[in-house]
């Protein structure tokens, strides 16, 4: 491969000297004020994008394109491209487009409103199952997944909420060092039950989500049974894991800092949409995506990234730009700001987005409002971080009160 | 003002409807924005210019 630029590749995902800051080495991408070469698994040296403004440029030009197919793509794996080439959130054009819109419906800002105060019970209801638990438990387990997982379901339309078929599937879809052959099974397995319900629904159709896919879609002629399945499968995964780490992640945050717990609880009907943005921010948690391959020539910050080159964004490193976000090491749940880019940017920003928001906006204050005394169980530094996952998060939170 | 929107690239993110509800909305069927009004009072420029600079598909364009 051509170098183009003097410094030695950096293996990617660079490590983390500390869990509540990005990877050095995005952070001096960014202040480079150019993308720089990374390394990945196979060799390949694509180009790290680091500077808000930057990200924000190649994630919404035409001529950048999410086809893990694409020879130059940066993959996570070899499998990636079999495992992941036909989902369309990995194309372009008008193979992404119009399976974006027809799952759009179920995503709008209005209709993410409308599931809130389903959502607030999800809270409390999991609240009150962790009062009835022995102390110290895992708040991962028995706050941060039930919700999100209780969410995607409903929407959805499945009864999933106790399986442990879901968990193990997104967990090990977005673990980076899992063996291939455990995530195929694991996705198998979750295919089956999803096939079986989607059956069901055309028995029995209702308003919900795969019910529309399997009665309105695929009679249409839109989507094949195969896609059906495979769209309820990424919702489900995409819709939970994310959710629940940024859940654990938020708590953590608020746990570990009195003055920004105090602000929220001040004034919770004000903070409770801020303080999510800003936890959204601070944590950014999608730490190798986005990835992109160059379909022309362009130039970024500077350099000319060439066609056929890939891409790597670090949207963590763009959410601590400082110029764009005052003091943005800090947290501060007050920070009327959001232009982050933990969605992502471009035509592929997260579908979720309006659903995880208000997740987040329901669960935070409540959480403290109720429990007040709420505390680690354990030294922070024995906390275990998902280092090697595509998203960041925690393997469990263990808290007492 | 004058708002203007390129229906056939967006994504449908909703970016846009929690910027400026009184100025956009989306279509139930498929998410796709819908313009409520093409010419908003002075009173809602900040809320339509935050919706531009945070729309993903940089679909939305403002004259004023």
């Amino acid at each position: 491969m051509t170098r183009t630029d003097e410094t030695p590749a950096t293996p990617l995902p660079a490590p983390r000297a500390c869990p509540y800051a990005p990877p050095a080495f995005y952070t001096e991408t960014r202040a480079s004020g150019s993308p720089r070469r990374g390394r990945l698994w196979d060799g390949s040296e694509p180009w790290l994008v680091a500077g808000y403004d930057q990200v924000q440029q190649v994630l919404r030009d035409p001529r950048v394109g999410a086809d893990v197919t694409e020879p130059g793509f940066p993959n996570t794996s070899a499998a990636q491209p079999q495992v992941e080439g036909g989902m369309f959130f990995r194309k372009d054009g008008d193979e992404h487009m119009p399976i974006r819109r027809i799952l759009n419906p179920d995503f709008t800002a209005k209709r993410a409103q409308a599931w809130r105060p389903r959502i607030e019970e999800l809270v409390d209801e999991a609240i009150e199952a962790m009062l009835d638990q022995p102390r110290p438990l895992d708040l991962v387990r028995h706050f941060a997944l039930p919700i999100p997982t209780g969410a995607i379901c409903e929407l959805l339309g499945v009864d999933l909420v106790d399986s442990p078929i879901v968990t193990r599937a997104a967990h090990l879809a977005t673990d980076l060092a899992a063996p291939t052959e455990d995530k195929v099974a694991a996705m198998h397995e979750l295919n089956e039950v999803l096939a079986r319900y989607a059956k069901q629904k055309q028995q029995q159709p209702d308003d919900r989500l795969l019910s529309r896919l399997v009665n309105r879609h695929l009679p249409s002629g839109e989507l094949t049974f195969e896609q059906v399945v495979r769209l309820a499968q990424l919702v489900i995964g995409a819709g939970h894991e994310t959710t629940a780490n940024m859940l654990s992640l938020g708590v953590l945050a608020l746990i570990r800092d009195e003055e920004q717990r105090v602000e929220l609880l001040s004034d919770p009907d004000t903070y409770a949409a801020t303080c999510a943005e800003e936890m959204l921010r601070y944590w950014t948690i999608v730490q190798t995506e986005p990835r992109r391959c160059a379909l022309a020539d362009l130039e970024v910050g500077g350099r000319l990234i060439k066609a056929g080159e890939g891409i790597i964004c670090s949207l963590a490193a763009a959410n601590r730009d400082p110029a764009v976000f005052a003091a943005p090491e800090e947290l501060d749940v007050t920070r009327a700001e959001r232009r982050h880019l933990a969605f992502g940017h471009g035509v592929h920003q997260c579908l979720g987005q309006n659903l995880a928001r208000v997740e987040l906006q329901a669960a935070l204050p409540r959480l403290f409002q109720r429990l007040p005394e709420l505390r680690l169980a354990v030294p922070e530094d024995q906390l275990r971080f998902r280092d090697s996952h595509i998203v960041y998060g925690l393997h469990e939170l263990p808290v007492t009160w | 003002m004058q708002v203007t929107i390129d229906e056939a690239r967006c994504c449908g993110a909703g970016q846009c409807v929690l910027a400026a509800p009184e100025v956009f909305d989306q279509r139930a069927e498929d998410g796709v924005v819908v313009l409520l009004d093409a010419t908003p009072p002075d009173g809602e420029s900040a809320a339509v210019h935050e919706a531009v600079s945070l729309c993903p598909a940089a679909v939305i364009a403002v004259e004023d």
